[in-house]
């Protein structure tokens, strides 16, 4: 009966699935109309598969309390139907991780992808458009050292024909000129490069391309670019000193009625990296757009979310998912739709030579330093979720140990994978976790007021009730203390009963503080390089209960 | 509360010409209205301020008319643009006469005042402002017959970091 549920959204027959109930079945898609959109975002670097736990928690503030996507674990396995333990579970929740992973293995890989890619478009011949939401280029040591190159390299033998950036960002400017091009020239990648809302601060001209036009199966597709909106605010400004970003939602409309009325397209798409819950506001807003393509917040969405006439779909992250949207185009109308968020299950996808080879040639230098055994885990690490994961406590001991301190602050980041127990934990994992590039540490004082206002206001960048206020990531990670939390509080009251090593944190007095990736000057060694002396240094992690985070949901609005 | 706070215009033109201070655009010296200056580099909150500027006349919600733009999020606090546009006649009859910029939070909450006439076309400004913290930037219209409206928006001062 569940099973049932998933196949009829996937067009598959009940005979068909009972053909077919193992690796095929997954992949399993009836082709549908004229154009076939295939959408991956936020693989964050991420080469070969990987295993990623989905988030325990994941809360939603007001409306948005209890529906997708602010539904986890057996929530989520309710409200699409899915069967506990089946490959789906494993995909799209964090339930029973360890043993599931053991079972259905690791997930995504740019060969694996390759393989999907290739067969679809095959079947799909002049039919299909592959779009990339961004993030692609960091998360990982080799595109770190690449400075994106390899990503780029890999998109392209990926066939991605449409990107809009976030991470790409911070390389600089003048690096993502050099490896997308701009308005006047192309740069290595070969596809599309779009992004609406960039532009040079003061004159407001676009630095990049606001949309491309792609016509597929006959059909006139237009493509517009949304950037991550909040790209100065989240990482030094250093890197991107005289640009622009924002919604921009009067600029979408804009763009919609220009390739509607002006250009003939028949379908439009935004290609977005605002993240789901802005993407969905956005979608109410604005009238004309037949699709959204999200990311940034990396929900694995098991099926698309109709705002009006308007899909919004999100894809994950970590090249766990393509997402195959067929539609039939018919008069500038969407007739029908059929989706599905196909697993990238490597045991069920064998990888494509081409890239594979393409992926070894970026890997080999490093792959000998990259490989090194820095520490064997007994537990389950993964950083994802609203709060501090594993991993994250992993760093923040690592950072408390290093400066003596007595607080430690450790961003919350959404990207970065999961170690399995009694996994051993290599430089590279390290890198997965801290490969940005504004690594350094720091260690200052901080007054308990300051901390608490730091803590506030990252709060309110995940919870603020309007979507669009909202900047952040997860919330910010803390080691030394323990706080609760009530997030449908307003900003300034949502912490409280922060406790430093038990005693309450006293606003005038000073704290010893350490953490990384500041967004101002910081001159301490990089993280990755702490992280690793500490795990050469302790050989094992075993985390016991940590009951750091205590979340309180009142009424109060 | 407050009366010791207030000081008439006049008050308030002497002491500038005391201290050299030239009268300038920013406040013209005849505007209709009982407004009442701040003494200098006083800090006051918005709602002393609103009071001082339009003692008790109502303000309308000015929504349907008047566009406010402006960052939801501020790239940096230092430099933020706003930009009020209202939809309106500009005529010798009917005209948008001055647009105000408050934000709540700052020290001074009075941003700016900008002066209109008919011959400007539009009603229409633009500035870069400073916002100190996360709070509401206001436009607040006086249109040439009086009348008051108003819309309103936060703007987040963060100090930023980030996920993804």
């Amino acid at each position: 009966m569940k099973l049932l549920a998933i196949a009829a959204g996937a067009g598959l027959t009940p005979r068909a699935l009972e053909a077919a109930d193992g690796p095929a079945r997954l992949l399993a898609f009836e082709p549908l109309g004229n154009v076939t959109l295939l959408h991956l975002t936020d693989t964050h670097g991420t080469l070969r598969p990987v295993f990623y736990r989905e988030p325990d928690t994941v809360l939603g503030v007001g409306a948005e309390r209890g529906k997708a996507p602010f539904l986890t674990g057996e929530a989520l396995l309710r409200a699409y139907h899915v069967a506990p333990g089946s490959v789906e579970a494993y995909a799209y929740t964090h339930l029973d991780f360890p043993a599931l992973a053991a079972r259905y293995g690791r997930m995504g890989g740019y060969a694996h992808l390759a393989t999907l890619v290739k067969r679809i478009r095959a079947e799909r011949a002049g039919r299909t458009l592959v779009l990339d939401g961004g993030d692609t280029l960091q998360g990982s040591a080799t595109t770190l050292w690449s400075r994106g190159e390899d990503m780029v390299r890999v998109s392209n033998e990926l066939g991605v024909d449409v990107f809009t950036p976030h991470w790409e960002f911070v390389h600089g400017l003048e690096r993502v000129r050099e490896l997308f091009g701009d308005r006047e020239r192309r740069g290595l990648f070969a596809g599309d490069f779009i992004a609406h809302n960039v532009s040079v601060a003061g004159w407001g001209d676009r630095v990049f391309n606001p949309y491309t036009i792609r016509e597929v199966g006959g059909v006139r597709v237009g493509v517009i670019g949304q950037a991550f909106p909040y790209t100065p605010v989240s990482h030094p400004r250093r890197f991107v000193p005289d640009l622009t970003f924002g919604i921009r939602e009067d600029g979408v409309q804009t763009l919609v009625d220009e390739l509607r009325d002006d250009k003939h397209v028949d379908l439009i798409v935004l290609l977005s990296h605002n993240g789901l819950a802005v993407d969905l506001k956005l979608a109410g807003r604005v009238h004309g757009l037949d699709v959204v393509l999200g990311g940034h917040t990396h929900d694995a969405l098991p099926q698309p979310i109709q705002v009006g006439r308007t899909l919004v779909v999100n894809s994950g992250s970590h090249g766990k998912f393509l997402s195959r949207l067929d539609l039939d185009v018919q008069r500038k109308r969407v007739a029908g739709h059929r989706y599905r968020l196909l697993p990238v299950l490597a045991q069920a996808l064998p990888e494509d030579p081409a890239m594979t080879e393409l992926i070894e040639e970026i890997r080999r230098p490093h792959q000998a330093a990259l490989g090194e055994r820095l520490a064997v885990s007994e537990t389950l690490l993964y950083r994802r979720g609203n709060f501090n994961g594993t991993f994250d406590e992993v760093i923040l001991d690592a950072l408390l140990r290093r400066a003596d301190a007595q607080i430690g602050f450790s961003p919350g980041f959404r990207w970065g994978t999961t170690i399995l127990p009694g996994q051993e934990i290599t430089l590279e994992d390290v890198y997965t976790h801290t490969a940005v590039t504004y690594p350094n540490t720091w260690v200052r004082q901080m007054t308990g007021g300051e901390i608490h206002q730091v803590m506030e206001d990252v709060a309110d960048n995940l919870f603020h009730p309007d979507p669009y206020y909202r900047q952040g990531g997860d919330m910010v990670r803390l080691g030394g203390l323990t706080y609760a939390i009530d997030p449908t509080r307003r900003v300034g009251r949502r912490i409280f009963d922060i406790r430093v090593a038990g005693r309450a944190l006293e606003p005038g007095r000073h704290y010893k503080a350490t953490g990384w990736a500041s967004l101002g000057e910081a001159d301490g060694p990089p993280v990755w390089d702490v992280v690793a002396e500490y795990l050469r240094s302790v050989g094992k992690i075993k985390l016991g209960t940590r009951p750091r985070v205590r979340v309180v949901a009142s009424k109060e609005s | 509360m407050m009366g010791n706070r207030r000081v008439s215009r006049r008050t308030v033109l002497r002491t500038l010409s005391a201290l050299g201070v030239a009268v300038a655009s920013g406040f013209d010296p005849v505007t209709p209205q009982t407004a009442h200056a701040q003494a200098l580099g006083q800090n006051e909150t918005v709602e002393d301020a609103m009071k001082r500027l339009f003692g008790s006349k109502t303000i309308k919600d000015g929504s349907p008319a008047i566009k406010l733009d402006v960052p939801l999020i501020a790239e940096n606090g230092a430099v933020v643009p706003v930009s009020v546009s209202v939809d309106s006649p500009m005529t010798s009859t009917s005209y948008v006469r001055h647009i105000y910029v408050l934000a709540d939070k700052n020290r001074i909450p009075i941003v700016t005042r900008v002066t209109l006439a008919p011959e400007a076309g539009r009603a229409f400004m633009g500035a870069n402002i400073r916002l100190g913290e996360t709070g509401d930037v206001r436009a607040i219209v006086e249109q040439s017959d009086g009348t008051l409206l108003q819309v309103k928006r936060e703007v987040k001062v963060t100090v930023g970091g980030c996920g993804g």
